[in-house]
């Protein structure tokens, strides 16, 4: 085929932009350290990469979330561990006051720690933990528990409070205020006022029906203790199965998207070696024509 | 005698062929860098003296620049037309559509996708802590967020989209320029070779013409005609551009779509860089900024439907929680920013630990609520389409463009293999032009001579 000297320009010109180009992109690559730069590098694989970014978030969130959910769960077991202390203490005063005689000083003294039982119970009962009632089912920004003169009245609900554990799953995390075959922490609280009222009034019925009523208190709060620690443990394993996800996300979407640095910068060495080497060639190539020859 | 004056005679004419030649050789030379310039040669014919005569037997008159031939290669060039339509098609399909990626780039961390997650992550925090402002103020905040890269979006495509429109105009102008152009030089051209006698009397005005259709030809497609007097008729679908009777005009309709001016009817556009911009003017962008739309009123519907029958904790309740008509348009309920409370969370009025509404609203990240009957795709999925839509196109655009190239680059170099100056052989043209041209010269002394004897020392007997 005839050539001539604009041919050989023109290749010179395109082959110098092409690798001019390609080191270009090289360099981007390595300064960026990234494979995936625009949807159009890739398209499948960029979908692939938002959807991994999605489910990272996702994880990431849900996994400080847990931390929260883990606080309400510890924070209701301290408090059901302590109310169940309160009853046993109350079950022991109780038993004084019924098994041998007492003088009136001693009754009176008994009467008033019964009196402050009852009012630790009232307390623990109402624990607010982070500006949210514990037992107070969905009523969370109202104190569930109310001293009146012959009563104890329960503000709260019996709904649940539901907490999201891990995508589209969500769990009970909160125990009433009368959760329980027998009225929960309402029923506890109800016996301790009986209590604290017969103790101050010398009624020994009174305090024989607390002795037997006061073990229905105690099942109930095993139970809502075992709940509990049931919750617990499923917190912690499926923060534990997140924690693994977000390891294997991680490194998911480095493949995808991320260059692999050492792949890339020889790459990129090539590509520089490549275009030094077009240059030269150019330099060469221009020709030289008769012109130079001739006289 | 007589031959002797023929002698001084083929002698003139070879310095005038010569010369003409060398002149030729140095408008190729010149030209060597002239994009599109095909190089020309001089035609020398011999002349030939009377016939018939036989003794003595008549020689010829020498030599004739017959005229210029023009190393024109039109079945190349048609080749090429066709080429450059197609890769300037591509090519501005690719490099529009890559602006539109450019404010869509993912993956980001900043983009509408992760607007998105933060969006739907504000309210699984909202259904761990329903009650704190300052988690209700969050969520609203990453709306906020998310209705402005929406917008941004919009306002960025809605802006290379009203580009277009500019650029319509110009290319179309542009047509109408050419043509009339083209008009002028046939009527020029087939003038000179009127003159001529026959074609090759206006060569550089062919030239110029010629690279008037390759500038046409990267902007729309059409068929060439050039009949023997030099008229060149170009036509586009069914009708005339250039004809006869001169450059007919085009415009663009009510719709902006390209029209003939005399009959209105539609111009049929298949190819270059109009075609592209009618396609992103009408379409393809249009594409993209209708999904931005149903991305927008999927977000407001499907959120709008799970929040209007919740309840905030201050006991409000349906509400919306985005406004707007459009991704333009779609933005955060005003009255939720002002007070924060209003944002519904639960499903019960009076029940501040219940948190349904805001798991409902948290879900719809993978709960499939768009694109079909039933639908298929959660609100993610179908901007994750979108995206890979863009994406798609946007690697089939700059396919076509690398493959036309390929084509184009070849037909370059066949055309210049043709036609192209190649400077080796024009010198060594000059040498052998001018080699001739001295020795023209000196034929013309030795008959010079030869007249001399006869004329000035003949006849001088012991003079």
């Amino acid at each position: 085929m005839r050539i001539t000297d604009r041919m050989v320009i023109n290749h010179t010109i395109s082959q110098l932009q092409q690798e001019r180009q390609r080191l270009g992109d090289a360099q981007t690559r390595v300064a960026t350290g990234r494979r995936l730069l625009r949807p159009s590098d890739n398209p499948a694989d960029v979908e692939r990469a938002l959807t991994l970014a999605s489910e990272l978030a996702t994880v990431q969130n849900q996994a400080t979330n847990l931390g929260t959910t883990r606080d309400w769960l510890n924070g209701t077991e301290a408090a059901l561990g302590n109310f169940n202390d309160l009853m046993i203490r109350a079950r022991n005063l109780a038993l004084k006051a019924a098994n041998s005689t007492n003088s009136d000083d001693e009754l009176a003294a008994m009467a008033s720690e019964a009196n402050g039982v009852l009012q630790n119970a009232l307390a623990i009962a109402n624990t607010n933990q982070g500006g949210y009632y514990l037992f107070a089912g969905q009523q969370v920004r109202t104190a569930p528990f109310k001293e009146e003169s012959n009563a104890i009245i329960y503000q709260g609900d019996n709904q649940e409070m539901r907490h999201l554990v891990e995508l589209g799953q969500t769990m009970p995390v909160n125990i009433t205020g009368v959760a329980g075959d027998h009225g929960g922490l309402l029923n506890g609280l109800t016996q301790l006022k009986a209590l604290q009222q017969a103790l101050t009034a010398n009624d020994q019925n009174g305090v024989q029906d607390f002795l037997k009523q006061s073990e229905s208190v105690n099942k109930d709060i095993y139970v809502s203790l075992s709940t509990v620690g049931a919750r617990i443990q499923r917190i912690d394993r499926t923060a534990a199965r997140l924690q693994q996800r977000d390891v294997d996300l991680k490194q998911l979407y480095s493949n995808l998207v991320d260059a692999d640095m050492a792949t890339t910068i020889s790459e990129m060495n090539a590509e520089q070696q490549a275009y030094q080497m077009a240059l030269a060639a150019s330099a060469r190539a221009i020709p030289r024509s008769l012109l130079d020859y001739i006289r | 005698m007589s031959g002797m004056i023929r002698g001084l005679q083929i002698g003139i004419s070879a310095l005038m062929a010569q010369q003409q030649a060398i002149n030729v050789t140095s408008q190729n030379i010149a030209n060597i860098n002239t994009p599109g310039y095909q190089r020309q040669r001089v035609n020398f014919r011999e002349l030939s003296g009377p016939s018939g005569f036989k003794n003595p037997p008549v020689i010829g008159n020498g030599v004739h620049a017959q005229g210029i031939m023009r190393f024109a290669t039109p079945f190349i060039d048609e080749q090429l037309r066709r080429q450059r339509g197609i890769g300037q098609d591509a090519a501005t399909m690719e490099n529009s559509l890559r602006d539109v990626e450019s404010v869509l780039t993912e993956p980001s961390g900043t983009g509408i996708n992760a607007g998105l997650d933060a969006f739907w992550q504000a309210w699984q925090d909202l259904s761990v802590q329903p009650v704190e402002q300052s988690t209700r103020v969050t969520l609203l905040q990453s709306g906020n967020q998310l209705a402005a890269s929406i917008n941004e979006a919009h306002n960025f495509i809605q802006n290379l989209h009203d580009n277009l429109l500019s650029q319509v105009d110009t290319k179309v102008q542009r047509i109408n320029d050419i043509a009339a152009e083209v008009a002028d030089l046939n009527t020029q051209i087939t003038q000179a070779n009127a003159r001529n006698g026959g074609p090759g009397g206006a060569v550089s005005l062919e030239q110029q013409r010629d690279s008037l259709f390759f500038e046409l030809s990267d902007i729309v497609n059409f068929r060439l005609a050039i009949d023997d007097n030099g008229m060149a008729r170009i036509t586009i679908g069914n009708n005339a551009l250039v004809d006869d009777g001169g450059a007919r005009p085009i415009q663009l309709d009510d719709n902006g779509a390209p029209v003939w001016s005399a009959n209105g009817r539609k111009l049929a556009v298949s190819s270059g860089q109009l075609n592209a911009l009618l396609d992103l003017r009408d379409t393809a962008i249009p594409r993209v900024m209708g999904q931005l739309d149903t991305l927008a009123l999927g977000l407001r519907d499907r959120v709008n439907e799970l929040h209007r029958q919740g309840y905030g904790i201050d006991g409000s309740s349906g509400l919306d929680f985005f406004v707007g008509e459009d991704a333009a348009t779609f933005a955060v309920n005003p009255d939720l920013l002002a007070s924060p409370s209003k944002v519904a969370s639960g499903a019960r009025p009076n029940s501040l630990g219940d948190i349904s509404v805001a798991l409902q609203v948290a879900g719809l990240a993978t709960t499939p609520s768009m694109d079909g009957d039933p639908p298929t795709l959660s609100i993610n999925g179908f901007f994750r389409s979108s995206v890979t839509d863009l994406g798609l196109r946007i690697q089939h655009a700059s396919n076509k463009h690398e493959a036309s190239s390929t084509v184009f680059n070849h037909l370059t170099d066949r055309r210049q293999a043709v036609s192209g100056v190649s400077m080796d052989e024009e010198v060594a043209n000059l040498l052998s032009y001018e080699k001739a041209f001295q020795a023209g010269a000196r034929i013309i002394n030795v008959v010079d001579e030869m007249l001399d004897q006869v004329i000035n020392r003949m006849g001088l007997v012991g003079r």
